[in-house]
């Protein structure tokens, strides 16, 4: 790819990169800014109690950037703040800070930066430390949710939605779903299961984190109902509603699916331009 | 193919993906005389892959539709000088190959074809065939080749442009007559692409089809108009409707004509509006005065997918006045060679409302930016060129520019480049 290039190469050079009105930097700032109202519900509902969890992940998660981007020669990047918020949203201080840091890393180190970063592997680092806390430290209880977490998230994903950074047919094909098999299988669940626990956070800032799931309009609906499905087999049957420990692997798995997923979508695509062509 | 009976059909499209950009500084919809212009160029961005071999010399005296470079490999392809006057200098890279020639325009000057009788020979002597663009591939056709239908783009969608039934208008006979000689190319149908309501209607009874299209953006791109013809990849011909006028200018007069109509435009334009100019005009010449103050960026071409330079390109209808770019974050890192490719793509949903063609967006970015492209080819990049993919370069937060690497994987499929 780098030999020189022959002659013809010169012309139909567009002005993208002049001009481009999206930049990453946009985008990751106004992920901050949508998670800034549940994180603020959280702070309250602990107040000091979470400084040591956030300061915890704050080092993990930076120093591991720093040690990548040293080696790497590549720089700094700001998209890992909102891990860290995420990942202390979630966790709360229920969990060990020892633990944590051994999950983070994990997180940092084999869900993100093996792949090069965020945006160039396949799976979200904050589910992938929040499942090795689910299945490394069982014994860990993830806190319970304040108070009008699930309310606070709301407005973050009208945002990402009218950027369209959230897909609506993920969410769609999830939450159909999952509320359809939770009506078949779980009679426990309270009418207000979806406002219940940490679920619509998750939701909204993991399983639709378009870095981390299909690529397709097809795939992101397929996505979706993975997900939910297995949110579903994963929660146990007298539940009252979706946990953390049901979500935080379905949706690990439904990111692993997702480029097979996709995989199909486009062999599908391929396989009906090559009949009406030819 | 879908053309066989020509009565029963309705060409009219409807498109429902794309994106209007919204920029301000629209021309106004009116026609001034540009201003003086001292230079005009050819450049190696117009020869479209083509090789050339200079017929002129520095110094050397050059009418208007004198044949100042040939195609190396088919020397019927001329491209001639777009204004009279004397070649001020043929610039040359480092390697020698051809980057620019530059006319400095005196007299009135012009070449008369009146000796030429054939359709096909006039067009190759005049230089109007390089207004052709062949489809796949986007490039000028070769002399012998035959197409299956000639696309007449009498529609313009991208941000800023003209409104060709304005310019149309004016001179509706040329139009006819252009389209005529296309017709008698004998090249398949002529199919004149146009907006929904428009008020052209060229009056040649059942010689040229009219299709209809509305919609956001691509929905004047040839691209687009091709998909929802059915042409897919088949060997079809494009020419703008200024091109076209040319050509009806050429047929009526016997020579070429001296001007062209450019929409000036954009943010930083003082007086958006349309303008009479030459072919390749020196952009300093044609926006002296143009531009507000502050740091300006001046694009031949649109916004969307124009390019930065010294001359106004060949087959360009506009010339963009935009806000220099700010130094963000985004493009400190691109001064590290090789490190702006490290800005993640985001696969959002906002891609797969852009492209009206049935192509997974997402899929072929990736594709093109992992240099796959085999994979690209399958997902339909033989249908595209640089302008249809601008739309995705715009709004990907990657930065990278998918028209090159678009130009890249088509090279491959002519087998240009391994």
């Amino acid at each position: 790819m780098n030999r020189r290039l022959p002659y013809s190469y010169d012309y139909g050079l567009s002005s993208a990169c002049i001009w481009a009105f999206n930049s990453y930097d946009r985008l990751v700032w106004i992920t901050l800014a949508c998670i800034a109202p549940p994180f603020a519900v959280t702070v309250l509902h602990y107040g000091m109690g979470l400084a040591p969890i956030l300061f915890v992940s704050l080092v993990t998660v930076v120093v591991w950037q720093g040690v990548f981007a040293e080696v790497r020669k590549r720089p700094q990047r700001r998209d890992v703040l909102v891990a860290v918020v995420a990942f202390v949203i979630i966790a709360g201080p229920g969990i060990s800070l020892w633990h944590s840091l051994i999950a983070l890393s994990f997180g940092v180190v084999l869900g993100d930066h093996v792949f090069g970063g965020r945006g160039f592997g396949f799976l979200n680092l904050v589910v992938v430390a929040l499942a090795f806390v689910i299945f490394a430290f069982p014994t860990d209880s993830f806190s319970d949710a304040p108070e009008g977490l699930a309310l606070a998230s709301i407005p973050g994903a009208v945002v990402l939605l009218l950027v369209r950074a959230l897909s609506w047919r993920l969410l769609a094909g999830f939450l159909v779903t999952l509320s359809g098999l939770g009506y078949l299988l779980h009679s426990g669940f309270g009418s207000d299961w979806l406002w219940h626990g940490k679920l619509l956070f998750i939701v909204v800032f993991l399983l639709c984190d378009p870095m981390s799931s299909a690529s397709t309009n097809a795939g992101r609906w397929a996505n979706g109902a993975v997900a939910g499905i297995l949110a579903i087999v994963f929660t146990p049957p007298a539940a009252s509603g979706i946990e953390v420990e049901a979500v935080v692997p379905a949706i690990l798995l439904g990111s692993l699916f997702a480029p097979l997923i996709d995989r199909i979508v486009i062999s599908v695509n391929i396989a009906a331009r090559a009949f009406r062509h030819g | 193919m879908r053309f066989a009976n020509s009565r029963e059909r309705s060409l009219n499209f409807k498109i429902a993906k794309g994106l209007d950009v919204a920029l301000a500084g629209a021309p106004r919809q009116a026609i001034f005389q540009g201003p003086e212009i001292a230079s005009v160029a050819l450049t190696r961005a117009d020869l479209r892959g083509a090789e050339p071999d200079v017929l002129v010399q520095e110094g050397e005296r050059v009418a208007l539709g004198q044949p100042v470079c040939v195609d190396r490999h088919d020397r019927k392809i001329a491209f001639v000088a777009p204004a009279a006057g004397w070649v001020r200098q043929i610039e040359k890279s480092r390697r020698r190959s051809f980057q620019k020639l530059e006319i400095a325009c005196e007299g009135l000057d012009a070449v008369s074809f009146e000796t030429v009788s054939d359709v096909f020979d006039t067009l190759q002597q005049s230089g109007l065939w390089t207004t052709f663009t062949a489809r796949p591939f986007g490039k000028i056709p070769r002399s012998d080749d035959t197409a299956e239908a000639i696309l007449v783009t009498a529609i313009d969608t991208d941000p800023l442009a003209a409104d060709p039934c304005v310019i149309i208008e004016e001179v509706q006979h040329d139009f006819e007559m252009g389209l005529e000689a296309l017709a008698s190319l004998k090249c398949g149908t002529v199919i004149v692409c146009q907006g929904r309501g428009d008020s052209i209607k060229p009056n040649l009874g059942n010689k040229v089809e009219i299709a209809t299209f509305s919609g956001p953006h691509p929905a004047g791109l040839p691209g687009t108009h091709l998909d929802c013809l059915g042409f897919g990849h088949r060997n079809i011909w494009q020419i703008g409707y200024q091109d076209v006028l040319a050509i009806g200018y050429l047929m009526r007069e016997r020579r070429l004509p001296r001007e062209r109509i450019v929409a000036l435009g954009g943010p930083m334009a003082r007086n958006p509006r349309l303008v009479r100019t030459l072919r390749g005009a020196s952009l300093e010449d044609l926006t002296r005065g143009e531009a507000k103050d502050g740091a300006c960026t001046i694009l031949s071409g649109s916004a969307l997918s124009g390019r930065p330079g010294m001359h106004l390109g060949w087959l360009d209808r506009q010339v963009s006045l935009l806000q220099a770019p700010e130094r963000t974050a985004q493009h400190a890192y691109a001064q590290y060679e090789g490190l702006s490719r490290l800005i993640p793509l985001t696969p959002s949903e906002a891609f797969d409302r852009l492209l009206p063609q049935n192509i997974l967006p997402v899929p072929l970015m990736r594709a093109l930016a992992s240099g796959n492209w085999d994979m690209a080819l399958k997902l339909g990049a033989l249908t595209l060129v640089e302008e249809d993919v601008a739309l995705l370069g715009a709004l990907c937060t990657s930065g990278m520019d998918y028209g090159k690497l678009l130009r890249r994987a088509l090279d491959s499929a002519e087998g240009i480049a391994a």
